[in-house]
């Protein structure tokens, strides 16, 4: 497999598409509107796809199907070119879409990302909580993922990789509710370089507590937070480095291209585990955009 | 001889999990033990605690891997009547065997059969560490011989011979996950009868092994609320099913029993069918003292301290916990504990007052301001730093309208003389205004209150929770780098206090769906109590507690589900109202905010005077919009009269600087 990317500050110069189906999520802010509007521009269909994790289904443009059910759901999967507009669908949705078109047999598709300028930070605590930032308005919990459920047990050898974002208690509940998980066994990856100089601080100072608490020992990894080539390569040599027979368990808690990374990784290595939190995120989280991606996935 | 190193070491364990299953080395038998009555039971358990209480430390103490443990010197005859097997369901993937287009019955048998391989594996387990245990009942030959031909109807993928079993029950896990991940595209395996496959290979083992013919089987099922409604179902099934030799025991946070139904028409009824202990309410609070002393000084001993009034193996062993009962014992232990983290006396903490140049500016700031107000008196009157308790508390007494400057100096100089006065004798103005007079003082400045510091504070600060309490010694270890060993000097353990309370505060949006909520609310909540604290007159102080009553709204559902996750994660104790007005007032409920959060928010952690909170103050503190929460402490602060110089902006989160 090989990613390859490109960014710019607008679309304009791209050449790109037309894609047959672009896979869309909701829009909750600018960026996003904007990214569906370059989706829809360019392809011939565009379909809109929401999970629902509390029943393991789909929304797909409004009909209602099992998760299990998204290879037959979507149309053409192993011919038709497939735009994965990333800014606005979910991880679950890049996830088993990407597992899908895997399945499928597809020589490649392209995914959609847009940089937010700003992340809106609430007015309250800015002296106790100045890095607070709200950008879940709810977090279900962490709930399996149909096809990257695993048993988590100690008594096999078993590694956790952590993506890490703004938000720490998503890192605090998965220690907490995955405590066969052993803090020396879990390693962390950091968004840096961050979309923008000192972000980085933010990923840090949030979630130090944690690391600190639950003394996180793993191994602290960094790849570009836009980057989901560098997410998949500090994947691979985490599983190199581990034992012959330890499992690995990824949870994607930071940036949306790490997570496409992470995905990617999950799909084409289905022994690999995910562990995810389905946060719902909260409108009017960012503000403007700052820079457009484009990633093709060759396979 | 142990270090300052060693002792860090053995305190940054302090979660059951990151010991092992094995925790013989690192147990300290609870001096209740005996009465929890889980050895000679046979009937199901069901035990209750919060977070941090020791309820997973307790269940892989009983758990085979520690009973039958290598590093146990001897081993009971009759530890074979209790043979247990610890199961923490993972949940994440549990909740994966539900819905999906599969019927419920499907599912209800997907995961009787992960159970029955899972407990499976570990029934197993248990006869290789009874085989390599001190225990001489049974021999890794007679393992050998096993012959489990007649568990093949189950399946015919499980193997006959004992070392052949355990990997193809593990196989059959690793197929049913890949099953379980893909529903629609593999074939659905062949399920095991839950409990009956267990019962059945219990019974194949006692029927080889005579050794065993009187063994039994004790599952002790961990964090069971994690599981989904349904899956709740299946285990209550299997609990009100219990037989000898196989008993089904649960563990789980408080408050989280919520559902008694089972697959079929009965439901569990309690008694009948189980015996609830709750760690917290029935054992620790009474004992919490002696057995914080008890685990602190086997971690120092661990780390290679000498000297110390405890022995560690006595401590292991439920043989020996009567050598444990006497006073002296408990006295000489408490006392080891006390001088390795000292605390302040009271005169001690007044005195420090007067030790710091920015605190006894303060006190006379106080003192002259309260004087202000009044006719009569200047400030060295009240300013005595030979009588250091007495000078602390002159500021609250000044702003009370009931007490004159003239009194007040009275008083003082009668104590001066060594007369009856009311700062002591019956009236006794120094015991109940100290410690909040102190903590106002402190308040305004960088450094923490050494009321916080010393082995005392800290039992009530963790106030049953063992892993709050191995956290406060810990930062305190962490804190210390004027020597390599202890005691720990009081001003470090503060300071460490502070920086726990801070991270356990941030802790809390991590606990449950309602994590968030909760968060904020202990946060209001708190920035609440901080403000009664700083009542000038201290009228009521050390109010840390509250009650609610009736309002012009009525709590919803949604308000008392709330409280109830409170409860469940203890960020909020409930205890029965203590302090009734007259006979004809109903009963009322009192709820104390987790003393842990005491030293971020710089309030006592003592349960001393309530707050009495209308509903519609609850509801705003539950779920009122940033301004009405504003606007509802504006109120209180308005009520008791605080004025900007009360208030330290930086700590106050709610109300802007700008609006005080």
């Amino acid at each position: 497999m090989n990613i390859s990317m490109k960014s710019g500050v607008s679309t304009a110069e791209w050449s790109d598409g037309p894609w047959d189906v672009a896979l869309v999520g909701p829009a909750v802010d600018e960026r996003g509107r904007a990214a569906i509007e370059f989706a829809k521009s360019r392809t011939g269909t565009t379909i809109v796809l929401e999970y629902r994790a509390d029943s393991f289904t789909f929304l797909v443009d409004g009909r209602s199907i099992e998760a299990d059910e998204l290879s037959t759901g979507l149309p053409n999967l192993a011919s038709a070119a497939f735009l994965l507009e990333s800014t606005t669908l979910g991880f679950v949705e890049v996830f088993l879409a990407c597992r899908a078109l895997v399945r499928a047999g597809t020589n490649g598709f392209h995914l959609a990302y847009v940089e937010p300028k700003e992340y809106k930070t609430p007015r309250r605590r800015e002296v106790l909580y100045r890095r607070a930032f709200e950008l879940s308005s709810e977090v279900p919990g962490y709930r399996a993922i149909p096809g990257a459920a695993v048993i988590l047990t100690d008594r096999r050898p078993q590694h956790g990789v952590f993506f890490l974002g703004f938000e720490e208690r998503r890192l605090d509940v998965a220690l907490e509710d995955f405590q066969t998980l052993r803090p020396s066994n879990c390693s962390v990856v950091f968004g840096v370089p961050a979309y923008k100089p000192g972000w980085e601080a933010h990923a840090f100072a949030n979630n130090v507590r944690v690391l600190e608490t639950k003394r996180l020992s793993g191994g602290v990894h960094f790849c570009g937070a836009e980057n989901p080539a560098g997410a998949y390569e500090v994947l691979l040599e985490i599983k190199a480095s581990l034992e012959k027979d330890a499992r690995m368990v990824v949870a994607p808690i930071g940036t949306k291209p790490n997570g496409i990374g992470a995905a990617l990784f999950a799909a084409l290595h289905p022994e690999v585990g995910l562990l995810y939190d389905h946060p719902k995120r909260s409108a009017g989280r960012t503000e403007q955009i700052s820079r457009w991606h484009l990633y093709h996935i060759g396979l | 001889m142990s270090t300052a190193t060693d002792l860090r070491r053995v305190f940054s364990q302090n979660r059951a999990e990151e010991l092992g299953y094995d925790v013989w080395q690192h147990y300290v038998v609870p001096p209740f033990y005996q009465e929890l009555d889980l050895t000679a039971a046979r009937k199901p358990r069901l035990i209750i605690g919060g977070r941090g209480c020791g309820k997973t430390m307790l269940l892989r103490y009983l758990s085979h891997q520690t009973m039958f443990s290598a590093t146990r010197p001897t081993i009971p005859t009759d530890a074979l009547t209790h043979i247990g097997l610890y199961w923490r369901a993972d949940t994440q993937f549990a909740s994966a065997m539900s819905q999906r287009g599969i019927p419920t019955d499907t599912w209800d048998a997907a995961f009787s059969h992960m159970a029955a391989v899972i407990l499976g594996m570990e029934v197993l387990n248990s006869l290789t560490s009874i085989a390599s245990s001190s225990c001489d009942a049974v021999c890794s030959e007679q393992l050998d011989q096993l012959d489990f031909h007649r568990l093949l109807v189950y399946s015919q993928k499980l193997a006959p011979a004992f070392r052949d079993l355990h990997p193809k029950l593990e196989e059959m896990l690793w197929e049913f996950q890949s099953w379980v991940n893909d529903v629609r595209g593999r074939t659905q395996p062949a399920f095991l009868p839950g409990s009956k496959f267990l019962q059945s290979l219990i019974k194949e083992i006692q029927r080889q092994i005579p050794s065993l013919q009187n063994a039994m089987f004790f599952v002790y099922l961990d964090e069971y609320e994690n599981l989904d409604l349904r899956q709740q179902q299946i285990v209550n099934t299997w609990l009100k099913h219990s037989q000898t030799p196989l008993i089904f025991n649960l563990a789980m946070k408080r408050n989280a029993f919520d559902t008694l139904a089972t697959t079929g028409p009965e439901a569990l009824s309690d008694i009948h069918d189980f015996r609830t202990h709750d760690l917290e309410q029935d054992f620790l609070e009474d004992n919490f003292p002696i057995m914080a002393a008890e685990i602190l000084l086997l971690r120092f001993a661990l780390a290679g301290v000498p000297d110390l009034p405890i022995e560690p193996d006595v401590l292991r062993d439920p043989e020996k916990i009567d050598l444990r009962r006497t006073q002296d014992y408990r006295r000489a232990a408490i006392s080891a504990a006390k001088a390795l983290f000292p605390g302040l006396t009271n005169k001690e903490l007044a005195t420090t007052i007067f030790a710091d140049g920015a605190l006894s500016n303060q006190l006379r700031r106080r003192i002259e301001r309260a004087l202000s107000r009044r006719n009569g008196g200047t400030v060295q009157d009240f300013f005595r730093p030979a009588f250091p308790e007495a000078s602390v508390i002159t500021p609250a007494l000044l702003s009370r309208p009931s007490t004159s400057p003239d009194d007040v100096r009275s008083e003082i100089e009668k104590l001066e003389r060594g007369e009856d006065n009311k700062f002591t004798g019956a009236t006794n103005w120094i015991h109940n205004n100290l410690v909040a007079s102190v903590l106002q003082l402190y308040e305004p400045q960088s450094r923490a209150c050494p009321f916080y510091a010393g082995f005392d504070a800290f039992c009530d600060l963790s106030r049953g929770n063992i892993r709050h309490f191995l956290e406060l010694c810990y930062k305190s270890l962490n804190r210390d780098t004027s020597s390599a060993k202890p005691p720990i000097p009081p001003a470090e353990q503060a300071e460490a206090a502070r920086q726990a309370s801070a991270a356990l505060l941030r802790e809390v949006k991590s606990f449950g769906r309602k994590g968030n909520q909760l968060h904020d609310f202990v946060f209001r909540l708190g920035t609440l109590f901080m403000l009664a604290h700083q009542r000038p007159s201290l009228s009521e102080s050390e109010q840390s507690h509250f009650t609610i009553l009736r309002g012009t709204s009525d709590l919803s559902e949604e308000d008392r589900e709330f409280f109830r996750e409170a409860l469940k994660w203890s960020v909020l104790y409930e205890y029965k109202g203590t302090k009734k007005k007259s006979e004809q007032e109903p009963e009322t409920t009192e709820y104390v905010l987790n003393p842990i959060y005491a030293p971020f928010f710089h309030i006592s952690y003592r349960k001393k005077r309530r707050l009495e909170i209308t509903t519609d103050d609850v509801i705003c503190l539950i779920r009122g919009k940033y301004s009405e929460v504003t606007e509802l402490l504006r109120r209180y602060s308005g009520k008791w009269g605080l004025e900007g110089e009360e208030l330290n902006p930086t700590l106050f989160p709610f109300v802007e600087p700008d609006s005080l």
